[in-house]
């Protein structure tokens, strides 16, 4: 089975500060992970690839410092990885985005590709779906769990708020991953001790076949007017009290 | 940037399977078996050994940087890896033939097979020549007969580097190296003692009666025992060393963390001075610490002599870890005494690095017979 | 003209509340300018006249339906190529969509094909008419909530958004001229997925939407989530999670507010050993009275509550259910 998934190399957000003087957000320092979503998407890969053989390569758009990333996937047993990297892909907005990286998977073998449900820095969940869409294969967002492979379809389960689908989805096909499906496997030591071995697949503009006009920012349908940090109001100033008043008050408040 | 990344594989590992249950297997006195379990699977078990073999054909620094690391989160671990390492594994990578490597090497480094020593005995301690473990020649086999104490994971190991005498009229030429299995038919575990620290490792009396051990499972040559055990044990306190440093280390990254949050006379005690001339003082040791155990660790990897180097290490970083771990629980106060804080288990854990693998005084033997008569 | 269309998602059950919730919002917004009508599109099996009713009062103007057997469970493929058909005969400058699991499923793919923005979970609309033309300005979290941009699409359309759900409140403005119009169903080409199974969860109904009061539990109380429990039992309020709380397993998601929760806006908001991360305050700062409960001073709950108590919130719950208990 040869399976591609897509990945991002995102900052932590659960560090993430706000400056509380200049009310801008704090960037530097913050450590860059592999997006909780994506990094499901390739543990569920390697368990497919331990299931019925093949291939799982991964494939991310983003600066130079996110071939580390992939060296890290190469530890954890992903087979090979393309960073598409190009000042001409800056700015990128999910259509943009999704129109690059179909334009590179065109160039690859696949029988599945896997996206994580949503990035923790865009939080859109669009690269998915819109890749899915321009290569004009089917999809199921928000999978819950892979079943099988069988009879060149794959059989998921799909939790909605308050039901589970089974579904049969025609391959090949795009499905998007979430974090609470599994705990995704550890770097092996004896894999990152020798990680030279590998190499990274760097390509840009010049390695896909696509219209510059659009890619980056002007190829981009949506731009960002401004982003702002919310303004930190104060409702009230908080007094100490004893728990026992605290609770009657609180009663009193909600009947 | 494979050795970082290598270090960051051992650091998730770490905060993965061992930090979270730290102190429990303490606090119940378990031995991690999953844990080991998992070392395998991540390759940690065979990282000094050629990938001939199914090692990972790394370092002596890249082993002690994982002890260390595990240390810094689990004394217990540490020495488990250490142990099996060092004085398991070591022996018949560095003396074995290569029936015995192809056959047991493979399955310590995938860490398949866990690896033990069984030198030490009731009478024959920091005089490890007193064996009184006999080893009779049978012609195709050997029969061994006697009893080992204070054994590192024994009763969870799977084969043991056993010290016999072959030839008690030959003295300290007269020992013998055996690879015993532990399915051997006549050879036991006995119960784990209860220890002030380190509670989660299993340390057991191993009992042998007219255990029957094949000729191939002769190590070295005959009455080469003794060389094999003193030269396994120089390795082997590198690995103590760098579970010394991680416990200090560990215990030092605790109290800075508490250091800066505690607040006494409005203040955070961070900003007492007495405060920070400890911490000064106690990261210069660290440091220092530190470039003891990788010049010994590189001294080994260079192929040149390191007796002296390894023994400096381990006498160096045992101090103080006993010193840092013991200023550590001050600065923490009455919370360095409260089990559930996890920082007095470091300060109970330190003490016997100062006593296997050769106590500090052994070591200062061996640094003063290495200066005086060179 | 400017024309906007709302979709409209629905399930068995009904109609989803967001449909509704952008109707108004979009209508309050519009209502004073010239010449902008509301549309709605629906996409199901059928629709109950209850339902009807409701799309009636928040006041679209055209209700456009697709209804087929074949439409009952959402398909990517069905819904896709039917809503595609339909824009492709009627032109509209933007095109609104619930922020849902199945909103932000087609939403993509849809943006894709008509090659032309799409804004996602917004939390506000802004809408503007000018020479330059109609313009909807989305602002929507990024970073988990930690900031917030405004997104243009000034060049394609219609311009698309997918909305958060629970942000816009319904109301009833019900347009003098409500329509209803069958549209033939595509239903020819079979999907590439097919539906197997489908069994409901066994999830407890819990509706933190609905209920008037909230009590929230943050990680420094989450050994007492079932004394809230039984408070909540006793004086008809609805017990809320934090992330934390919810991610320890105490309780299940959904109790969950925040970010990847649920957004609500109950009358009264009680967050007890909530620190108050920027995640948990962006599903219930719009609360209209807030009271937080923490031993922190420090802690940026205090920021959004209108009543800020410092003391140790587990204490709180053994006196609330003691007096419950008197």
């Amino acid at each position: 089975m040869n399976i591609l998934v897509l990945v991002k190399q995102v900052p932590d957000i659960s560090i993430i500060k706000i400056d509380p003087v200049t009310n801008t957000l704090i960037r530097s320092g913050v450590p860059s992970i592999i997006n909780p979503d994506d990094l499901a998407g390739v543990e569920e890969a390697l368990v497919l690839k331990e299931r019925y053989g093949g291939k799982v390569t991964v494939i991310t758009m983003g600066p130079l410092q996110a071939e580390n990333m992939i060296y890290s996937l190469y530890a954890r047993g992903v087979d090979e990885g393309y960073l598409l990297t190009d000042r001409k892909f800056a700015g990128s907005d999910t259509w943009a985005t999704s129109n690059i990286l179909s334009s590179m998977i065109k160039t690859l073998p696949y029988d599945l590709i896997i996206a994580g449900y949503q990035a923790i820095d865009g939080d859109t969940a669009q690269v998915g779906p819109q890749v899915a869409e321009f290569l004009n294969i089917p999809q199921v967002t928000h999978v819950s769990k892979i079943i099988e492979q069988k009879n060149y379809k794959l059989i998921v389960e799909k939790k909605y708020e308050e039901e589970t689908h089974h579904l049969s989805v025609n391959m090949p096909c795009l499905i998007t991953t979430v974090k609470s499906m599994n705990t995704p496997r550890l770097m092996k030591a004896d894999l990152a001790m020798h990680i030279e071995n590998k190499t990274v697949h760097i390509i840009g503009v010049d390695g896909i076949i696509v219209d510059q006009k659009e890619i980056g920012l002007q190829g981009s349908p949506t731009k960002v007017k401004k982003t702002y940090t919310k303004e930190v109001i104060k409702r009230s100033s908080p007094i100490e009290i004893e728990p026992k008043e605290a609770a009657m008050r609180i009663l009193s408040l909600i009947k | 940037m494979s050795y970082s990344l290598y270090i960051d594989a051992v650091n998730d590992f770490t905060n993965r399977f061992v930090k979270p249950i730290a102190h429990q297997i303490d606090e119940e006195e378990t031995f991690p078996a999953d844990t080991v379990k998992q070392m395998g699977l991540h390759g940690l078990m065979g990282i000094p050994f050629s990938q001939t073999y199914g090692g990972m054909g790394s370092t002596t620094k890249a082993y002690v940087d994982a002890v260390r690391i595990l240390s810094q989160s689990c004394a217990t671990t540490g020495v488990i890896l250490s142990a099996h390492t060092s004085l398991g594994t070591h022996p018949i990578d560095a003396f074995g033939t290569e029936e015995q490597k192809k056959k047991y090497l493979p399955k310590l480094c995938s860490g398949e097979y866990l690896g033990a020593f069984g030198l030490t005995e009731a009478g024959a301690g920091t005089d490890a020549s007193m064996q009184t473990t006999k080893a009779v020649d049978h012609g195709d086999h050997y029969v061994l007969t006697g009893n080992k104490i204070f054994i590192t994971n024994a009763g969870y190991a799977d084969i043991y580097i056993i010290f016999a005498m072959t030839d008690a009229s030959k003295g300290i030429k007269g020992i013998s190296a055996f690879i015993v299995e532990k399915d051997f038919e006549g050879f036991t575990v006995g119960p784990k003692e209860k220890k002030l620290g380190i509670r989660g490792s299993s340390t057991c009396e191993l009992i042998l009666r007219d255990v029957k051990v094949p000729k191939e499972n002769l190590l070295g040559d005959v009455g080469m025992g003794f060389k094999i055990a003193m030269q396994t044990l120089d390795g082997g306190r590198i690995g103590i060393a760098a579970q010394a440093l991680g416990i200090a280390e560990g215990a030092f990254e605790r109290a800075l963390i508490y250091i800066k949050k505690r607040k006494q006379f409005n203040k955070r005690i961070a900003d007492f001075q007495n405060t920070q001339f400890a911490i000064a003082e106690m990261k210069t040791k660290l440091e220092a610490g530190k470039l003891l155990l990788y010049q010994a660790a590189s001294d080994k990897d260079q192929g040149v002599s390191y007796s002296m180097s390894a023994a400096m290490a381990k006498l160096y970083n045992s101090r103080i870890a006993v010193e840092v771990t013991d200023q550590c629980i001050q600065l923490l106060g009455g919370y360095g005494y409260i089990r559930d804080y996890e920082i007095e288990r470091y300060y109970r854990d330190a003490k016997i690095t100062e006593i296997y693998e050769g106590t500090s005084e052994v070591q200062k033997m061996v640094i003063a017979g290495k200066v005086i008569n060179a | 003209m400017n024309k906007i269309l709302i979709f409209l998602e629905g399930n068995a059950r009904g109609l989803h509340p967001v449909g509704l919730e952008l109707i108004s919002e979009v209508i309050t917004q519009t209502k004073d300018m010239n010449d902008v009508t509301v549309d709605a599109l629906y996409v199901g099996s059928h629709l109950s006249d209850d339902d009807l009713l409701k799309v009636k009062d928040a006041g679209a103007t055209k209700f456009y339906q697709i209804l087929d057997d074949s439409l009952k469970y959402y398909d990517t493929f069905l819904y896709s190529s039917n809503i595609m058909s339909f824009l492709n005969q009627h032109e509209y400058d933007v095109f609104l969509i619930g922020s849902t699991l199945m909103g932000r499923d087609f939403a993509p793919r849809i943006s894709a094909r008509l090659h032309t923005g799409l804004t996602a979970d917004a939390t506000i609309l802004q809408f503007s008419q000018s020479e330059q033309g109609f313009l909807l300005e989305a602002t929507r979290p990024a970073l988990g909530g930690n900031i917030f941009a405004t997104i243009l699409c000034t060049n394609y359309k219609p311009q698309m958004a997918t909305v958060r759900p629970g942000v816009f409140a319904i109301k009833s403005q019900p347009s003098s001229s409500f329509e209803v119009i069958s549209v033939k169903p595509n239903v020819k080409e079979k999907s590439p997925v097919e539906i197997l199974s489908i069994t409901p969860n066994e999830v407890e109904k819990i509706e933190l939407d609905k209920a008037p009061f909230v009590i929230a539990a943050g990680r420094g109380v989450q050994t007492k989530f079932d004394d809230l429990l039984k408070i909540a039992e006793n004086c008809h309020v609805e017990i809320a999670a934090s992330r934390a709380v919810v991610d320890a397993r105490v309780t299940s998601k959904s109790r969950l507010v925040g970010q990847t929760g649920q957004t609500i806006r109950p009358k009264g908001y009680v967050a007890l050993g909530i620190s108050g991360a920027v995640q948990h305050l962006a599903g219930m700062d719009q609360s209209e009275l807030i009271i937080a409960v923490n031993n922190d001073p420090q802690a940026p709950i205090f920021n959004v509550a209108h009543i800020s108590y410092i003391c140790d919130a587990n204490k709180v719950i053994d006196e609330l259910l003691a007096l419950q208990n008197a």
